[in-house]
């Protein structure tokens, strides 16, 4: 019971947020069942902001504590963990862990059907996204959904017994887990290496992006029931990451730690560089565990179904003929001066200024019709109660349409 | 295995070139052939080659601005890195389209200072699209390393769902982000004074253009790379299969712009759904 007592002192402690709670949340993903998972799932609602409604949060708390098998209970339990990181305003206090339990409740959930459980939480995410879109309301980190989804994927892949595929959505999830708790230190230190988790192509953000749709890909080729929600969630990663592109990275402000210009774009290289080699050979056990080979994916990622991505030797050629155009030889210390000019104020990240989500999109008239009809045939229904019918013959050919698509559907699922 | 080496990076180089060259009629093309449907006077192809060699004079003598060269090494970077002709090139295994396009929409984004919310509704449904795309060939061509190993898969495999799908999903990008126009380019410069820096984006964005031609023709027919063999008859086989591309994807662009069909996000979605459910239903017919 280290965990309450970590959130407690890492609450109270303005300074650190998420320095105590995270290995501590690592160590519950590591060694804990889904009891003990739940037990922290009930603390951290406790201490959050704004936590899940009581009403949800009680009913499926319980539920996941008496039914662990069921794929219901535990797709009930997802929106009490991202309640305050994607239903708030302000945003969660603890991001990062909402996601490191959300792995391990996937992880360690026992008989669950991985279709079900990863078409509920491309619906949760899909849910969100038309709430921020059609309330003009701006998203909160989404990315945060995608450690889980890739976890399913990774269950997913174990149950068909298809090694490469798990290897894949496992190594995909690993880097996007440490991108997401690295997050959280690095704002305070040195705000501008979180865009190593936008997907542009040399940032490991981009990694994840690739391996997340090649491991989907792989499913959704190899096994039966997963050829078309394979490709919806593969599509729902790469939506995740478009949110990520406006969410991630708006804030350009100084850090803690001392440097210039140049020193931030040669921290966002280095980190693009070496930060997937690290993860990947800090976690090779793991990843050994999961597929029998040992493989130290450096300078080709496998994607698992025959592609590669080669990133390093395509960096390599850019930077070469960068260095070519720029000429830095010239002047003296040209180096130094072009990379610190690569990072302009204009460097067009932000949310405030892309204006997407700022009212609610204009909707062309026949929907609004649409719509409004609605509302009143609605009310017309509820007013059935006080004996009053409604005017059915406009109804009438929608009624013998729906009559018959049910009629062609009942024939078309027998046949 | 010495001469195989050398061929291959011989190929390169030449594919470089042409492109190149190329490059200058493509923006001449997207530029003038709408006024000249129009039955407007027109500038000949000379005074575009003429500004065209002059640029590449300057880069090659004098330093760049670091954010304008960058986005030059990713277009020239593209021109090495796509099968444009053959499928033998010697970095064609790097072309990857996820991420040959996501460089492509960066470098876009790079260039000069963009008007944020019409450049993010044209860059966020093409990485749609491009994911789309990304997926569909790892769905219907298991085994294919990238474009060129989906080039040389199809003529040993022939696959029609994935290629109309591939078609299809060339068709949205096309609507979703068309290439950047004069107009564009004089809203991204607006606070730019120097005339030669205006003058050097606007050739930079001409060599952007090009590239991006080249991904959305390499989508959509990648049937003609590499037709006639690697020798030097199937590489002038495959010169003639690109210029057919291009020209294509020139003739499609132009027809979307007259008809005002593009940045619009109904049809964009139309295509990558016809996409879909082409490359679905060539799945499962097989």
């Amino acid at each position: 019971m280290t965990f309450p007592a970590a959130l407690k002192t890492d609450r109270e402690s303005r300074v650190g947020r998420g320095r105590f709670a995270l290995p501590a949340a690592l160590a519950a993903v590591l060694l804990a069942s889904a009891p003990a998972v739940a037990v922290a799932i009930g603390v951290l609602m406790t201490q959050e902001r704004k936590a899940c409604p009581v009403w949800w949060a009680l009913p499926a708390l319980l539920c996941s504590a008496l039914m662990p098998d069921s794929t219901l209970a535990l797709l009930s339990l997802f929106p009490v963990l991202f309640w305050p990181a994607l239903f708030t305003r302000e945003g969660a206090l603890f991001p990062a862990l909402s996601s490191v339990l959300a792995v391990a409740l996937v992880w360690h959930a026992g008989a669950v059907v991985p279709i079900g459980c990863a078409a509920g939480l491309a619906a949760l995410a899909l849910l969100v996204l038309g709430r921020s879109v059609f309330w003009g309301i701006s998203p909160g980190d989404l990315g945060l959904v995608r450690p889980a989804i890739l976890a399913t994927l990774l269950i997913a892949a174990q149950d068909e017994g298809m090694g490469t595929g798990a290897r894949i959505a496992l190594e995909s999830l690993l880097l996007d887990l440490t991108l997401i708790t690295l997050s959280v230190p690095v704002l305070r230190l040195m705000p501008v290496l979180v865009t190593l988790r936008l997907p542009f192509p040399p940032l490991p953000g981009f990694l994840v992006l690739w391996l997340g749709i090649h491991a989907a890909l792989g499913l959704a080729a190899g096994v039966q029931g997963w050829s078309v929600i394979g490709v919806l969630v593969a599509l729902l990663i790469g939506l995740i990451s478009l949110f990520d592109v406006l969410t991630v990275g708006r804030r350009p402000d100084t850090g803690v730690l001392p440097i210039g210009p140049a020193g931030a774009v040669c921290g966002v290289i280095l980190g693009a560089l070496l930060l997937p080699v690290a993860v990947f050979g800090v976690f090779s056990p793991v990843l050994h565990h999961v597929e029998g080979e040992w493989v130290w994916p450096f300078w080709s990622l496998g994607g698992g179904d025959g592609a590669h991505l080669k990133v390093p030797a395509l960096m390599l050629i850019l930077s070469v003929m960068w260095l070519f155009f720029v000429k830095s030889w010239r002047t003296e210390r040209g180096l130094e001066k072009a990379i610190a000019n690569l990072l302009l104020p204009g460097t067009p990240t932000g949310r405030s200024e892309t204006g997407l989500f700022e009212e609610p999109p204009a909707l062309p008239w026949i929907m609004r019709r649409l719509i409004v009809g609605g509302r009143i045939r609605l009310q017309a229904l509820t007013a059935l109660k006080s004996g009053q019918m409604p005017d059915m013959r406009q109804m009438a050919v929608g009624l013998w349409l729906v009559l018959l698509a049910l009629v062609l559907v009942v024939l078309g699922l027998t046949a | 295995m010495m001469m195989t080496g050398l061929w291959a990076v011989a190929q390169t180089l030449f594919q470089l070139f042409i492109l190149l060259v190329l490059a200058p009629v493509m923006a001449w093309a997207l530029a003038e052939l709408p006024r000249w449907i129009n039955g407007e006077a027109i500038c000949g192809l000379q005074r575009q080659m003429r500004r065209a060699i002059r640029f590449w004079g300057i880069v090659l003598k004098l330093p760049v601005a670091p954010r304008l060269a960058l986005v030059l090494a990713i277009a020239l970077l593209i021109f090495v890195v796509l099968p444009a002709v053959t499928t033998g090139g010697a970095f064609v295994s790097l072309a990857n389209p996820l991420l040959i396009g996501l460089l492509l929409l960066a470098g876009r984004l790079m260039l000069g200072v963009p008007q944020q919310r019409e450049e993010w509704r044209r860059v966020l449904p093409a990485v749609l699209v491009l994911c789309l795309t990304e997926a569909l060939i790892a769905l219907a061509a298991p085994g294919a390393d990238g474009l060129g190993g989906l080039c040389a898969m199809l003529h040993i495999e022939p696959a029609p769902g994935l290629e109309g799908a591939l078609g299809a999903c060339a068709l949205a990008l096309a609507i979703s982000c068309p290439p950047l126009r004069e107009d564009d380019m004089i809203q991204r410069l607006d606070g730019e004074k120097s005339r030669q820096v205006r003058e050097m984006s606007r050739n930079v964005a001409e060599v952007l253009n090009t590239a991006w031609l080249l991904l959305l023709a390499d989508l959509a027919m990648p049937i003609t790379v590499g037709l006639g063999g690697s020798d030097v008859t199937g590489w002038f086989v495959g010169l003639g299969g690109l210029l057919g591309r291009l020209a294509l994807v020139v003739v499609v662009l132009i027809g979307l712009r007259l008809t005002a069909q593009e940045r619009s996000e109904r049809l964009t979605a139309l295509f990558a759904g016809v996409a879909l459910l082409l490359a679905l239903a060539g799945r499962f017919a097989t």
